[in-house]
């Protein structure tokens, strides 16, 4: 074939077979499309910062030493890994989506994972601020179940009062040292010594979830030494237990 | 016979209305008018033909198939044709990738050089190289396809896009559509990669 020929058989092709340029929109679209990707991954990736932020804020700080004995193993046995490899999934896909816009592939991968763990950090700040978190964990903890069961363990942990670890709702606040709690499992307590355990005044309210450490007395009694809010996803909480409240 | 001679009377009414053209206005004169592509794939038939060549080590019957296919695929794609990139990057880039796939398609091996390529490559690589005065030249260029097929295809590439088709960095970059960075990271790879075959092969002894 010589050169001409070459040509000449490609517009040949390009005019008989009726083809034709692509039209610009659809590359236009494309590239939107590509680029709301990217941001979308960078989106989910701060809701999943805000949520780690929430974890990490709501977390037993108050009793590591009675939980985990030191804060680092405490610190290792509760850390959200969950999240954590969310952000590290969510970075990946935001990585490939930006490589994919026009000019992308000049970066290097480095510097886009950076910028786009800092931008899902910096939202995820504002998000948590916006109290977006809360209500994201508790959509994970209300759909997905795979997310509950994984949860179930920290419920559970605070359902040792052999150990002193107790938490639940309070039903009633009899006296300013006595309250009755009706606990995970649906069983009542009567709560002790409330005022000799270290607490504020304004949780200890009828309907406000608690933890407390201590020391259990009997099947039913509880005395406190040290409680601290509930401020995990109580609704969620409540409805996950209404089963075992009315065994 | 009045056909070939008024598609031949086409063809150079377009040549001739369009050499001193730029890429960029050649590619928005193709877009209104289909006949105008001829100037483009003139000007770039001869580069292509070679670079699928020497990237598949194919014939000509096979190269100029394949390079149908390509200005089919640029003809179509000419609206994603970004203007601050090079024309010829681009069209490079679509070569590249249609020609790695038809390769797949082959399963050829790819990188069966000519001794003038060798030769080039050679020169151009030896002073980075440091390769000793006394290695026999002849001989290496002779070896060069056996030795250049025992490194990864990612070095190959771009030993090939730099030191054959004369592309810079940027370019390189833009074709392959790789960081700069990265692509200057793989001819570095490249050339210690090749340094080390040689040694194995005895051609060197630094």
């Amino acid at each position: 074939m010589t050169k001409n020929d070459l040509e000449n058989k490609v517009l040949d092709k390009i005019k008989k077979g009726n083809v034709k340029p692509i039209p610009k929109w659809e590359f236009i679209l494309k590239r939107v499309f590509v680029w709301l990707l990217f941001i979308l991954s960078v989106l989910f990736g701060a809701f999943a910062v805000s949520v780690i932020v929430f974890l990490l804020k709501v977390n037993d700080w108050e009793f590591y030493e009675h939980i985990s004995g030191s804060l680092p193993i405490f610190i290792l046995k509760t850390f959200p890994y969950f999240w954590l490899l969310l952000i590290v999934i969510l970075g990946f896909a935001a990585y490939f989506n930006f490589r994919n816009t026009g000019r992308g592939y000049k970066y290097r991968f480095s510097f886009v994972m950076f910028l786009s763990v800092f931008l899902s950090v910096l939202f995820g700040v504002l998000l948590f601020r916006f109290g977006v978190a809360r209500s994201v964990e508790g959509f994970f903890l209300n759909s997905m179940p795979f997310y509950m069961h994984m949860n179930v363990d920290r419920e559970m942990m605070w359902l040792q009062p052999e150990n002193g670890l107790l938490a639940g709702e309070i039903l009633d606040r009899v006296s300013p040292d006595e309250l009755l709690l009706l606990d995970f499992s649906g069983e009542n307590w009567t709560i002790v010594n409330i005022a000799g355990a270290r607490v504020r005044e304004d949780m200890i309210l009828e309907g406000e979830m608690i933890r407390i450490f201590g020391e259990m007395i009997s099947n039913d009694v509880f005395k406190a030494r040290q409680i601290a809010p509930w401020e995990a996803n109580r609704k969620f909480l409540k409805e996950k237990f209404k089963p075992l409240r009315s065994n | 016979m009045i056909s070939v001679a008024a598609v031949d009377f086409k063809c150079l009414y377009f040549m001739q209305n369009c050499e001193e053209k730029s890429d960029k206005e050649l590619v928005k004169m193709s877009l209104a008018n289909a006949d105008y592509f001829l100037c483009l794939m003139k000007r770039y038939e001869l580069r292509l033909m070679v670079y699928i060549k020497r990237l598949l080590g194919v014939g000509d019957e096979d190269a100029e198939d394949i390079l149908q296919e390509v200005f089919i695929k640029t003809y179509r794609n000419l609206n994603d044709f970004d203007s601050e990139l090079k024309f010829s990057s681009w069209i490079y880039r679509i070569t590249h990738n249609h020609a790695i796939s038809s390769y797949r398609k082959f399963k050829k091996r790819m990188n069966t050089l000519s001794l003038e390529d060798s030769a080039e490559v050679l020169n151009k690589m030896s002073s980075d190289l440091d390769i000793e005065k006394d290695v026999e030249h002849e001989l290496l260029k002779g070896k060069m396809t056996e030795l250049l097929m025992k490194l990864d295809n990612k070095y190959r590439e771009v030993l090939l896009l730099k030191f054959l088709e004369d592309k810079d960095y940027s370019e390189i970059s833009d074709i392959l559509k790789k960081p700069s960075g990265t692509v200057a990271t793989l001819i570095n790879r490249a050339k210690v990669k090749f340094k080390e075959i040689l040694i194995q092969n005895n051609i060197s002894s630094t």
